[in-house]
């Protein structure tokens, strides 16, 4: 059953934030949000993870979910190694056997077998990343949020993380919410894109991603098309 | 820098040197070693309590003290500072204690204890007494500063309470419970041999202090102390190894790229 966001509005006193917004997070898939810095992207995303009320709307669907977050730092605790990090997450939920196969299982699907006892400070910031991907599917959660995880990252990096995102989401369909302003980050990532106005954010139009995940590359040209629209959509040219 | 901690090691030394010379002519000079003896003749007395069985048991008894009550305070101050940290009711409520605590003088702890506990436990009780409210105060220092992205990060993936205290805020306070720890190590041994010097155990570096200075022997007095800086220097030094040995600190530059 997928979420429904239904006409979400949320002002800090003076300030209107989000305004009548309403859209679907369909299982399965990569919903990615693509809007302006500060346009209350990550107001939504609190008000999804319940750490905030909504002043009028309603989300449903939602009930009961166990969340997953992938947040703008890598955020493990730093006296923990990689497993550690994993672990403390996943605490008493599986039998000792199972849990040490699904650590092993997602530190490997994140390419970083060979680091699994190393400690933060003893890796590099894209690692860390991959890391806090790592543990977020570990989680048996419902629903994945992230907000703006690849953001801190160069060019290269950030392609890379995209990269070994899409390769576990390929092996666990996770239903994922993808917070960006960055459009080739959504176009990579999201199945289908909601664009939000800067704020009071709105929703200027939602499209879906046209092309398979495996085959996106920023070159194809249905996603250069997909693009252009959604350049001028966000730059008002 | 290696040259530069080798003049400074240096100069260290050398003030060590003029310090001894400057004492040695003192001594020469009032002529008197009921007053100040020579370095020289505190040395000897020096090999000579080391000598004695009880200078031994001495030394052992007041160790055995000053650890228990470092761990009785330290066990204590960790439970509410943590407790304190986390609940500013907690907090409003221990801080009476705590300031009473610190500023009561020592000297009337020693006495009160006196009058409340058997000789060999007075020093225990001074000493959990007096750092209890600086272990505390870092406690709670150090769980006000916990990264509040990692209790976030913790929320989201439901781990209990007892968890995140357990992995979150207690090795997160390590640094301030480590700062804490070091500071009261040597206040340990000052109120222990202090409330010895009152108290008078039957085996004690205090007793010792207090024995010598009674008959006179100034000399063992200098001997008796340069035995508790010692021990206190010791105990620091253990401190800074096993401190130093934790595997997430060890190097302190942060990798990042």
């Amino acid at each position: 059953m997928k979420i429904r966001v239904r006409d979400i509005a949320k002002d800090f006193g003076e300030l209107s934030v989000l305004k009548g917004i309403s859209f679907d997070i369909p299982d399965n898939q990569v919903t990615a949000i693509l809007g302006p810095s500060g346009c209350g992207k990550t107001t939504l995303l609190n008000i999804l993870s319940g750490s905030l009320l909504p002043d009028t709307g309603t989300i449903e669907g939602i009930a009961d979910h166990r969340l997953s977050y992938l947040f703008q730092e890598p955020r493990l605790l730093p006296w923990k190694t990689v497993e550690g990090n994993i672990n403390f997450i996943l605490g008493r939920r599986f039998p000792t056997e199972q849990r040490t196969d699904l650590v092993e299982r997602v530190i490997k699907l994140v390419d970083l077998s060979d680091f699994r006892k190393f400690y933060p400070r003893e890796l590099s910031g894209g690692m860390k990343q991959r890391v806090a991907i790592a543990r977020a599917f570990a989680f048996p959660s419902d629903l994945l949020l992230m907000d703006e995880p690849f953001q801190a990252l160069d060019i290269r990096l950030k392609l890379s993380l995209l990269e070994v995102f899409n390769t576990v989401w390929t092996k666990d369909h996770r239903t994922s919410l993808f917070v960006t302003h960055d459009i080739q980050e959504a176009l990579l990532l999201g199945d289908s894109m909601v664009v939000f106005s800067p704020r009071p954010a709105e929703i200027l139009g939602v499209y879906n991603n046209p092309v398979p995940r495996e085959e996106r590359k920023l070159q194809d040209s249905r996603l250069l098309d997909l693009e252009g629209n959604l350049y001028r959509l966000l730059t008002g040219i | 820098m290696k040259s530069r901690g080798k003049i400074q090691y240096l100069i260290s030394l050398g003030s060590i040197l003029l310090f001894l010379l400057i004492w040695s002519i003192a001594a020469g000079r009032i002529d008197a070693p009921i007053i100040l003896p020579t370095p020289l003749e505190v040395f000897s007395d020096l090999l000579r309590i080391l000598g004695r069985g009880d200078f031994w048991l001495a030394l052992g008894n007041t160790v055995v003290r000053g650890l228990i009550g470092f761990a009785l305070s330290f066990g204590l101050a960790l439970a509410a500072g943590v407790a304190g940290g986390l609940s500013r009711g907690v907090e409003a409520f221990l801080r009476p204690f705590l300031t009473i605590i610190r500023t009561t003088p020592v000297m009337s702890v020693i006495l009160l204890g006196m009058i409340w506990f058997k000789t060999d436990n007075v020093p225990i009780f001074v000493c959990l007494l007096t750092i209890f409210p600086v272990i505390t105060a870092s406690v709670m220092e150090g769980i006000r500063n916990v990264d509040p992205g990692l209790l976030s990060m913790a929320q989201v993936y439901k781990v209990p309470m007892a968890g995140t205290i357990l992995h979150v805020h207690l090795p997160s306070i390590l640094p301030y419970v480590i700062a804490g720890a070091g500071a009261s190590i040597g206040l340990t041994w000052k109120v222990v041999i202090a409330a010895e010097v009152l108290s008078q155990p039957f085996h004690a570096l205090g007793t010792g202090l207090q024995y010598a200075q009674a008959t006179l022997e100034t000399g063992e007095v200098f001997a008796w102390t340069i035995a508790a800086v010692t021990l206190s220097g010791i105990s620091e030094f253990i401190f800074h190894v096993i401190t130093n040995r934790i595997p997430w600190r060890a190097g302190s530059s942060e990798n990042q790229g």
